[in-house]
This record gives structure tokens, sequence and C-alpha cells, in this order.
């Protein structure tokens, strides 16, 4: 590697972490992290949808889309009691002598005593007296729905980066004309003006380019400036014309030239040449495959009948979506009871994927739970018994009793508001150099 | 640098230019009298792209520059600069300059780092803009001009504390500088010729080739003196002729000689025309300047564009021509079937619905094009007091364009334009104003027969393959090519430079890389005489400013 | 073909299904359809009194207030179990929308009492009398004077203001038919040796890839090129089909689902039985089509339930009143224990664009089965065979 990724130390930078100096030379075989001052208790952490920033346990952080204010938290110890249902109508919460609070579900990243802003690290002193870390001005939580370090169980979703919760990626090392693009789960270089999916060729594996004019008609390279510093695994290799090629850990980068779209790839699979990741791919469980809806690709069971889970805001008001969730371990709201009428019923509609005694859980996506006996879209509290089920993202995984055959949608969005309802699970890119098994339905 | 003084140096350094006097009473054609040449858009993007990267942020207006001899190229010698055209050239440097110092491309784009962020650092910035200067400026920088960019950017650093501002600040100038925004003609006398320097040749070659400024190789051997050599020339030009950058400068000849930017103004009835949409004249555009330059990539006879049915669509165009296109959301490589009707270039929606009115063709703005576009030939606008209403009202049993013209050629006042325009531009009828075919108007069969000096044709493909033959257009693309290169309005001066091309671009196959490439290594490209003395005897055949415009 | 029909008479060989493939057989053509627009069939007047001469029906809110009558009950119930808007009125408090076999809405009905409608005869009864597999309904007549028509599910949607023409659900679902890349559905008729008249030809139908696109003044443009979605192969169906006079009518499909936004809300899967389309070919550019069929009750009610019910209070659709009524008009595939019919009959009135289909080249095809498996994945990819190769 080109240039060190050891920190530079100087005394405007306050204590680094021990651990994270470590994290920093053992060098992430992926895009390169930049190297920036963090305060005490807050590491590196690799996780399936890239580097993020992790409290002092590794434990994936968050910030609210709620927090609209700079350096401003609106999530406290307070029990909400008046839901908004989104269509202006007010409501008082059920149970409410078993609310949880914002906080409980999400608590803040603590400073440690002495600690001082660095670098794009704030502190908000907040109104209950408490001092919580915020990053580019917004506030910083950890989630319960998180139980070990690479978890990122609170951003559901297409794009990591949307929904109410988000994780915060660290920066990366990437010149001007390099990003990352998401490709579902997936983060893949692109291009920075097109937002192209970048690709490398196996015929560069000695680090120059052996793509001939004939060849890039149809891969383009990427162009590196004539004035630049190479760093970060970046390099760049000269071209018969002396133009300059970029080349990320050696392999020279091209766009395809069919690709017409920011989050296309159709050279994915074009032989010899593979899909630019920024990071190696996560796996998926050997229980698990991909199948064809008519809405594109989507996780099934062995047999590829779609699978669902259940996601569950608590429908507060405007301002203050996404403060407490109704999805949790603990949580039998009546929320998913409601489409399928009791519970008999609804355990009768909707099917746990159970668990093989030896299955081998890879990543820290899929995670095998407890489930109890009748089933529900929750985990069994400690030392009760149950069935071990698959679960994406932490929540336990189910397929639908209507549907008999692989790449069916009559479960998807059976539900009640947008907050609360079973979708299915998106399989973008789960195709990009390489795929689970894939089983499609016969046409009538 | 402030704008006023900007106005002031522009016009010293204009008269300077002009005073210039060449020895070497060769009667070979030449540069000419060196004018300065106004950067254009494509050239201001394409030079900073390499500069900075293609990641650069980057989509200026500047203003538009004249036509001269059919092509911008030759009036960019005339354009004139005014305060809201120098107001977008500094705004656009400013975006440049912020996004190169910006805190997010700064460690790559700046390769060497300051002492302190916060503070001046010399050897820092001179380093920085000595290397950024010298490709702006297409040479290097002067000790005096080193001196006072360095100056100017350390003064701004240390009242800003901010190092990167202070670059930014001589950057921007930089890129508003004459030095930067007109390419000027360096002249140097060696044993009584002179010539263009070699940093003089280098800008001439990389504009013609490349449609840019030179890049840093090309810096290098014109540094090194190889470019004064026969040899060291050879290399640069294989170099540049053989790279990817080709296109840039292919596309932009051919965008300019077929006065593509007519599509700006392009708009169709929608109710004549329900289903012509922007995104089809967006689309039509490319897909000719695709085939040409796919024509000039593989190396083929130039001539094939008028009568490939090898082209590029899009799932639009497909809409427009009746085709299917098998991947709709891509470019795809087309070949209409032998015996179709679309063969050639004349045939693309780019030429059919451009030279049209939005609600009906026009045989006589067709018939236009093709003199002026492909034959380099004037026609003259037609006079004030032309009454159209034949046209537009016609007599319902004059149900094609053929039967509506007959009032103008029947008529001796307008015959004798129409003359030399309708008979081609009917050739086209079988293409409706946006470009579909039809075997009919109003029921009534068309009758495309015609002739183009003197070769009868009976359809678009007998017209096209006319144009095919015809010496004539061989020699307008030469000129055309000429005009391109030298930057200036050819004369009865330049006859026999044109005559020589011509023949050596004819045996070469009618390859289009042979003739730039021929150009290139011509010592006419680079050699320099006082032309003011010269009055030409008469004027080029396809001579006198001609402004191709949607007139009539 | 009428030259393969002959062959098959004559025990003389078979034809290939591969002869499908969409580089066509030397002389027989293809033709191409997107769908543009679609309504449900039936009468439907600009002030309803023929149809729904009792007016319009009520919603889930009004009948709400009408079954717990006192604000304070109201407020009770509300309060008992909130965020549920008004729709827990079930013994427990299960949602009508989800539950609705459980509540019972006070108000009256409305059903509709036109009597013109497209559609096709899917019983074989000329006056819907009961057989051994359908239940006794009332019949419609075309416009053109065509007889025998089912389209019970009329009855219960026609007083729906939002699911009538250009009503709420109707024009959201229109819209976002073009909007939403899972609407995007497409038909392919292939081997048409003549337009006019055909004895038979096949037809495919399927979800497409591509936009639609509409030129300025909103003219959807024909001869756009669009792409198959080969990979959904639980959305691709097949039927044969013939010309008369212009007009494609196709045998029965025992099975159609296709993808759909009926309104505002989500998408869902409206699954046909026995359905049958009618395209007018003779239309040119821009033809009219009918599409008809049975939906099993419980099926389209979950459907309707999930995508529009639960997200259009006002829809003017109240779930329980829909779900009775469509038991009521129930027409077809009677439960012989229960002697009750457990399918609906419908019809669809679609607008479709004259459209090139695309279908996934064979080196494409190559490609996408082949990618390289991950390293877990130790089993071969299970790929579906060319759809035309399934029986």
């Amino acid at each position: 590697m080109k240039n060190s990724q050891w920190p530079r130390l100087n005394g405007a930078i306050s204590a680094l972490s021990l651990g994270s100096l470590l994290m920093a030379s053992s060098a992430f075989a992926d895009v390169a992290v930049r190297d920036e001052p963090r305060p005490a208790g807050i590491t590196l952490q690799k996780t399936d949808n890239g580097v993020v920033f992790a409290d002092k346990n590794g434990l994936t952080v968050y910030t609210a889309a709620f927090d609209s204010r700079k350096d401003e938290s609106i999530c406290t110890n307070e029990v909400k009691t008046i839901g908004d249902n989104g269509k202006g109508d007010l409501f008082t919460f059920p149970n409410l002598d078993r609310r949880p609070t914002c906080l409980s579900q999400h608590p803040l990243v603590a400073v440690e005593p002495g600690s001082k802003p660095v670098g794009l690290w704030t502190i908000v002193d907040r109104p209950d007296g408490a001092k919580q870390w915020a990053y580019d001005g917004k506030p910083l939580y950890t989630s319960i729905k998180d139980t070990r370090p690479g978890e990122t169980n609170n951003a559901y979703g297409d794009s990591q980066q949307g929904g109410n919760w988000r994780t915060v990626l660290a920066p990366v090392i990437l010149p001007p004309e390099i990003r990352i693009g998401e490709i579902g789960r997936f983060r893949v270089l692109t291009t920075s003006d097109t937002r192209l999916t970048l690709y490398t060729s196996a015929a560069d594996k000695d680090g120059k380019s052996h793509c001939d004019k004939a060849c890039q008609t149809k891969w383009h390279p990427v162009m590196a400036p004539e004035f630049v510093k190479e760093q970060g695994g970046w390099t760049f290799v000269k071209n018969a014309d002396e133009s300059r090629q970029w080349a990320f850990q050696g392999k020279p980068v091209y766009t395809f030239d069919r690709d017409s779209f920011p989050g296309d790839y159709k050279g994915n699979g074009q032989p010899g040449w593979e899909v630019a990741l920024a990071q190696p791919k996560p796996s998926v469980p050997d229980a698990i495959t991909v199948t064809q809806t008519v809405d594109g690709p989507r996780f099934g069971d062995s047999k590829g009948i779609t699978l669902y889970t259940w996601r569950c805001s608590d429908p507060g008001l405007q301002g203050e979506r996404g403060q407490t969730e109704c999805d949790n371990p603990d949580n039998r709201s009546q929320w998913w009871v409601a489409t399928c009428t009791n519970e008999v019923k609804c355990a009768d509609h909707w099917r746990p994927v159970l668990a093989d005694e030896n299955a081998k859980v890879d990543g820290t996506t899929w995670s095998i739970v407890t489930l109890q006996d009748t089933w529900a879209p929750v985990r069994a509290a400690a030392g009760q018994p149950g069935k071990k089920a698959w679960a994406y993202k932490g929540r336990p995984v189910f397929t639908y009793k209507f549907e008999d055959r692989p790449g069916m949608s009559e479960g998807e969005n059976t539900g009640l508001l947008i907050m609360q309802r079973w979708t299915s699970i998106n399989a973008d890119g789960e195709d990009i150099n390489g795929s689970p098994k894939e089983v499609r339905a016969a046409a009538k | 640098m402030n704008k006023a003084s900007l106005f002031g140096t522009l016009a010293v350094l204009g008269a300077a230019l002009l005073g210039t006097a060449g020895h070497g009473a060769d009667h070979v054609a030449s540069v000419g009298v060196p004018a300065a040449r106004l950067i254009t858009e494509d050239q201001y993007v394409n030079t900073l792209k390499v500069v900075f990267g293609p990641g650069l942020k980057l989509a200026p207006r500047f203003a538009p520059i004249p036509r001269v001899q059919g092509l911008v190229a030759v009036g960019s010698s005339h354009a004139t600069m005014t305060a809201g055209a120098l107001d977008q050239f500094d705004n656009a440097a400013r975006l440049v300059a912020d996004q190169v110092t910006g805190r997010e491309n700064r460690d790559f784009l700046i390769t060497c780092r300051p002492k302190s962020n916060t503070a001046a650092d010399d050897a820092c910035a001179q380093e920085t803009l000595t290397r950024i200067g010298r490709v702006l400026f297409r040479r290097p920088l002067t000790t005096a001009e080193t001196k006072a960019y360095v100056k100017a950017a350390n003064q701004n650093a240390e009242s800003i504390h901010d190092f990167y501002r202070g670059l930014a600040v001589s950057m921007s100038a930089m890129l508003i500088a004459p030095e930067f925004l007109y390419v000027t003609q360096p002249t140097q006398t060696v044993r009584g010729k002179t010539t263009l320097t070699a940093y003089g040749k280098a800008a001439r070659l990389s504009l013609l080739l490349w449609n840019s400024y030179p890049d840093d190789a090309l810096l290098n051997a014109a540094e090194s003196g190889a470019l004064n050599t026969p040899k060291g020339l050879q290399a640069q030009v294989e170099r540049m002729v053989a790279s990817p950058r080709l296109q840039a400068g292919v596309r932009n000849f051919f965008d300019d000689m077929l006065v593509f930017e007519n599509f700006e103004t392009l708009s169709k009835d929608a109710t004549t025309f329900p289903t012509f949409t922007y995104k089809v004249s967006v689309d039509a555009r490319e897909q000719t300047l695709r085939t040409v330059a796919a024509i000039v990539r593989d190396d083929a006879d130039f001539r094939d564009i008028f009568t490939t049915r090898k082209t590029f669509l899009t799932n639009d165009l497909g809409s427009i021509y009746g085709v299917r296109i098998d991947k709709p959301d891509e470019w795809v490589p087309y070949e209409f079937p032998a015996n179709d009707p679309h063969a050639g270039i004349l045939t693309h929606v780019s030429f059919t619905a451009l030279y049209a009115q939005p609600g009906r063709t026009s045989p006589t703005r067709r018939g236009k094009a093709i003199r002026e576009i492909f034959l380099c030939q004037k026609v003259p606008d037609p006079p004030a007091n032309v009454d159209f209403s034949k046209l537009t009202n016609p007599d319902p049993s004059l149900k094609t364009s053929r039967d509506r013209l007959e009032a103008h050629r029947s008529n001796p006042v307008c015959a004798g334009c129409h003359k030399i325009t309708d008979p081609m531009g009917l050739g086209m009828e079988n293409f409706d104003g946006a470009g579909f075919y039809r075997a009919e108007e109003q029921k009534a069969p068309i009758d495309a027969r015609g002739d183009l000096e003197g070769v009868q044709f009976s359809d678009a493909v007998g017209l096209s393959k006319a144009l095919h033959d015809s010496p004539k257009a061989t020699s307008c693309l030469t000129q055309r090519m000429l005009g391109y290169a030298l930057g200036r309005p050819l004369d009865s001066n330049d006859e026999a430079l044109v005559k020589s091309l011509n023949e050596d671009f004819i045996n070469s196959g009618y390859r289009v890389r042979h003739l730039m490439q021929t150009i290139a290594i011509n010592d006419a490209f680079y050699n320099v005489e006082d032309r003011s003395a010269k009055v030409p005897t008469k004027e080029a055949s396809n001579a006198s400013s001609s402004v191709q415009k949607q007139g009539s | 073909m009428s030259k393969q029909y002959l062959w098959k008479i004559l025990g003389l060989g078979v034809v290939a299904a591969a002869s499908l493939s969409y580089s066509s057989v030397a002389s027989a053509k293809t033709l191409g359809f997107v769908v543009t627009g679609w309504h449900h069939s039936g009468t439907f007047t600009p002030d309803n009194k023929v149809e729904c001469p009792q007016g319009l029906g009520s919603d889930g809110r009004a009948n709400f207030k009408a079954q717990f009558k006192t604000k304070e009950e109201q407020e009770a119930q509300i309060k008992k179990y909130a965020g549920f808007e008004m729709r827990a009125r079930g013994p427990n408090g299960e949602i009508d929308t989800y539950s609705p076999e459980l509540v019972e809405d006070p108000i009256p009905f409305p059903e509709g009492q036109g009597k013109i409608s497209y559609g096709f005869n899917l019983d074989g009864t000329k006056d819907g009398r009961a057989t051994d597999r359908t239940c006794k309904h009332s019949k419609f007549t075309s416009p053109d004077g065509e007889t025998g028509i089912d389209n019970q599910y009329y009855r219960s949607m026609a007083c729906i203001t939002g699911m009538r023409p250009h009503g709420d659900a109707d024009a959201m679902a229109n819209s976002q038919l073009l909007t939403k890349m899972v609407n995007r559905l497409v038909f392919e008729v292939t081997g048409v040796d003549d337009e006019k008249n055909d004895e038979s030809v096949d037809v495919t139908i399927a979800h497409g890839l591509d936009k639609v696109s509409q030129g300025p003044s909103g003219v959807f443009i024909p001869n756009l090129s669009q792409r198959m979605d080969e990979k959904a192969s639980a959305y691709i169906f097949h039927v044969k089909a013939k010309i008369v006079n212009g007009v494609l009518i196709s045998d029965e499909m025992p099975n159609l689902d296709i993808a759909q936004y009926p309104g505002p809300g989500d998408w869902g899967i409206r699954a046909f039985m026995n359905a049958r389309i009618k395209i007018n070919l003779k239309d040119g550019d821009h033809p009219t089509a009918v599409l008809a069929g049975y939906h099993d009750v419980e099926r389209l009610y979950r459907y309707w339930a999930k995508t529009n019910g639960i997200h259009s209070i006002t829809a003017t659709a109240s779930g329980p009143s829909l779900y009775r009524s469509m038991h009521r008009n129930a027409d077809g595939y009677k439960d012989p224990k229960t002697g009750k019919c457990t399918a609906i009959s419908a019809s669809y009135d679609y607008q479709l664009v004259k459209a090139f289909i695309i279908r996934e080249t064979p080196e494409e095809k190559e490609i996408s089965d082949n990618a390289p498996s991950s390293a877990n994945a130790d089993v071969q990819v299970a790929s579906a065979k060319s759809p035309l190769e399934v029986k």
C-alpha cells in the first residue's frame, strides 16, 4: 500500500484510542478510510454495509432524521402519549404503562469525561444534563436492535442511508472522479460525474491496462487528472496516448459502454470482468435463495418462496417520526395482529423459516433468532423455549401462506400505514460477481 | 487582474498580434496573419477536465460564437468579448478554482502540501501555479507571471488565513486571463522562415485533433524542441491520432460542419407531429455524430456517410424510424436492411427534421442545406417581400410539396434561386417534417425525382449516392477541414493547398484521419506570412460569410 | 397459423414450440402492445342515476359513525383501540378492512344496476342461470350489442365513487400505471399471418421493463420498444387466440396474475381465473381491449384491502360492505359443500399502444444464467428455461 494509513499525530488532536490505531494500520482490503482524528470512545467498525463509526464497544452509531437542528437532540426519555396516524388524526397510544421512550430504544453515545470536540465531532449539551457526541451536527445514538459489533439493524431498507435512522459512514479516500454508489445493499465504486458503475478486468492482473482500442469501445477507462497525487490505494496507469487511467489496488477501473444509468450493471457477468465493489461482498446463508418477483429480485426460502419481515415504527407526531419502534423483540403490540385478526390466524398466515441445527452464519446481516412457539415477529426473551429461525437485520423472516410458487407477491405491503407493514427483502445486486442460488417459477 | 485592465490587455494583445508581419514570401499557403481564437465551450470543458479530471463539475454557458464561412471554428477568431461574456468566464473560473482547492478534492488535485493550511506557502504555491499555468497558457509562465500569481496567492492566503483559498484566487485569475481564453499564435523566425513557435504548434495541433489545449506530453515535446523536427512532430501526431481523444476533435468538426447548433432552436408543431419529442431531437443529433465518428474511427471511406445503412439508435429514435430496438434503454448499433429507404445521413432525422418547418417539410431549406453544407456553395437569402401564401394556404388540389412549389419555379423572380435548391430538396420528400418515411402526401404518391448537378436520381437514396460520387462534395470536406484547422477564412491563395490536400485525401481512400494527419504535419499548417499585402484575386469558391440559419 | 392447424389435424408432425421465438418464422408477424390505461367495465353515467339510483356508497368513516352512534361511544372506541383511525370496529377492536367478516356496516350498500358492459360470456349460459359450477346472476349486453356478458364485480364496485372511471382510485391507478414500473404490462401476439382474420395466433402476457412515453400533447408514442420481463417467470402467461374481422379474441387462460396499483396506496396482484382477452387490432396504433375472468373473492378482497383499502379511507369504500357484496354477487367456482360461489366475474376496459416487444437475446441469457456463483452456493443456479419450452 503506497500511502500509509498511520495517522499523523500532532498536538491539536485528542488522544486516539489504541484500538482505532490498530484498526487503521491493519488496513481493510476495501476502500481506505480517511485518516481523521476521532474522540476517545469512538471506534471504526466494519459492517456488511461499509465502515461505520461505532461506540467504544464497537456498536454501530446512528443519526436520526428527526434531529433536524444542528447539535440538537429531540430524542429523550419522555414517554410520548400522543400519536399521529398520518391522516391528521391524533390519538393516544395504547398500553401507556409499557411505552418505550426514544432513548430507551436508542441510547445516546455519551462523551467520556475530559473529551474535547475535534474536527466534525461536536458535543451536545442536553437539557437533561447528559453530554452526547454529534458528528457533522447530528447527535449520535446506538440501537437496542444491535446486539454485536458489525450489525446495522436499525438502518433497514434499500438504501442504508435512507429512512429515519442512518449509520454514519466513515469518510473514505476517493479521487475526485470516483464516488461510492449503492446497488441494493452493496456499495460499488462509480464515477462521480455520471455515477456509472466501475469494473475491473482479470486480464489486468499485472497492474497494466490490457484494454486495447477495440476493447475500449466497450469498456471505457476512468481517466485521472493530469495533476494528481496517488493515495489511499488509488494509483494511475499510463495508457498509449500518455493519458492516465485510475487503478484501485493495482487494478485499472473502467465503465461499461452499455450501462445507461446510475445503478445499472450490465457488465456484471461479462467474461473476465468484475464489478468494482467498495468492499468484499458479504455472504448469504445456504438456506436463503434469490427469487425474481415482478418488482425485482427478492430473498426467498430454500424453495424460492418470497421472504417477508415485519417492520413497525410507532406513528409519532409530525417531526418526531421514528422515535420509537414497535418491531423490537419485546414488542407485543397489536399492530401486527391487526392485519390478520388474531394471533392464531396470524401464525397461520405467516410462517417463519426455521434454521437447521448446524446452520452457518457469516457476516452480520443474516442471523438466527429464537421465536416463541405461537410465533410472531418477535423473539423469545432470554431463557425461554422457542424455535430457531432465520432473521434479516435482526427481524425474523416469514413466508406468506397464500404463496405457493417462487416469485409471488401476495404478501407484499400487507400492513397498516407506511410505518407498519410486511415487506419483502430487496435482493438487488446479489448477483454482482456471483450470486446465491436463484429459484424461478415455471411460466404458465 | 480586474476586468477593466483585462479589456485593456486584450486590446493591446490584439493590436500586437495584428501587427506581426512574417517574412518568407512563400506562395505556399500558410497560417496567415495569426489571429487570436477565443476558446469555445467544448474546448474549455475538454481542457479543464483533462487537467483536473472528469469529475470536475462544469457546465458553462458561454456566449455563442459567430459562424464564418460555414464554421464556428473560423468564427472563433472573429469573436468579440463583452462584459457579459466575461462574466460567464469569471463564474466558470470561480467554480473550477473552488472545486480544485476545496476540501473534498484538494488532497488529490494539489500535489504538494503547504506547511500550514492557514498561511501562505511560497514553495507549494509556486509548484502548483507553475504547473497549472503551463497547461492553461499552453507554455511555461514567464518569471514575471510566476511572481505575480504567486504573490497574489500569498497575499490572499495571509489575509484570509487560508492557503487554499489564496491559491484559488490566483487560479481564478489565470482562468480569466486572456492568455488562457485566447489561443494566440506566437511566432519564431529561423533562417528567414517564420513559423509558429513549438508552443504555438502544440496549441494548433491540439485544437485540431483533440478540440482541447495541449496535454502535458505535447507541451513536453514543444519544450524539448521535438515538435520543431519532422520526426518529433510525426510522433506526436501519430500519438494523438491513435488516441481515443481524437473522437472529441472529429465530433466537434462534424458538429460544426453540419451546423448542429440549429438543434438548440428546433421545435415541431405538436398537432402535426405529436410524437416528436425533445428527446428525439437530442438523440437525433447524437445519432449522426456517432454514425460519422464511427466511420472515421474505423478509418473507412468518408463518403460512406452518404450511403451507409449502419447507424446508432435509441428507443425514441426507433419510434420515428419504425424499428425495434433490442435494448430500449441504451444506444444500439443498428443496420437498416438493404433496399431500405434509410441510407446515409441525409435520411437521418438530424437532417430531415432539422431542415424542415415546424409543421411540414421544406424542400427549399433542405436543398439549400445540401448546397451549403455538403457542396460549400452559397445560396442567397430570399428577398424580404416573398409571398409564402401559396405554400401556407395552398389550393387544395395541390397535394404535394412539388405541386405547391411550382409557383416559385414558374415565377422568374424566384426561379433563379429555387432552381438550385428545390430539385435536390424535393428528392427528400419521402421524409416528412419530423423524419418519418412516407410514400404519399395527402394520398398522392410522392415523386422524388430530381438532379444534382446533372446527375439524375429518383429518391433520397439516389440523391445521397449522387452526393457520394460528387467530387465537389469531397473537395468541400477538404476545404472545411482546412478552414477548421487554420481557424480563419480561406481565400484564393489557399486554392493550391486545398487542391493538393484533396488529391491526397482521395488517394488515401477518402480517409478523414489521414486528411487530419496530413494537415497536421503539413508545413502550411505552421508557416506564417503576412497576407495583408496580398489581395486575393477572387474569393474562394465557397468564400464569404454564410450563416446557415433557419430562414425560409 | 392456419397451416400449422392443418398439419396437426392430419397428424403429420408436430410443429416445435421453439418456432414461437421472437425472431419469427418467415411469413408470420409479431404484434406487440403495452397497456397505457384501464378502467372497470360497465355502465357509468355522469350523474350515476342510472346505475346507482340509491346514490353512491359510504366510506368506512361514515359507517364507523353509524355503528358507534354517539360521540361518547366513538371517542371511547377510538381511545380503546388507539391508532386505527376509526377502523377498529370488530368485537375485539379488529380492523374493518382486514377482518370484514367480523364487522357489519350499518349503512346500506348500493350496488350497480347498469346493464351495459364490455366483457365475455364466461359461464357459457345465455341468461346466467345456475349451473353445477356457477350461481344465478344477471347478464350484461355490450355497447356493440353482444349479449350474455358476465361482470358481477361491477355490481359491487359501480357505486363506489373512487373506483368509478376517473374517480380518485381509478385516476391514481392510471397515473401510477405509467410511473411505477411494477405495473408495466405487455401483450405479445405471435404467428400472425393476417391482422384481419387468422384462425390461430399465440398471445403472451407478461410484465414489461421499460417506460412508455407520451408526446407533448399526451399521445402515447407508438412503435417504441419494450422489454418483456423474462426473469419474473411467475408472471408470464400464454394463451391461444384467433382474429376475426380485426378483433383478436383469446381462449381461456386458467390463470392470469397482473401486478397493479388499484389506486392510492400500494400495489398488489390482481389474479384472474379463466381469463380471456379481446384486442381491437383494427384500431391501429392505439387499440382498445377487454380483459375479463373470475377473481377468487377472498384473494381479490385481500388484494384490495392491503393496497387501496387500508390506505384510502376516503375512497368511499368500506371493507365490510364491499366484502359482503362480493360474496353476494359471486357467480363462479361453486363450492359443492356449501353451494355458495367463491369467485366473481369481472371485466376491465383497457387502452393499449402498439410497441415492439423485446425478448432477452440468447447471448445475454447465457451471461445472466452463468454469472459465477458465490463461494457459498454449491448448488447449481436453477434458472428457468425459456418460458416457451415449459408445458
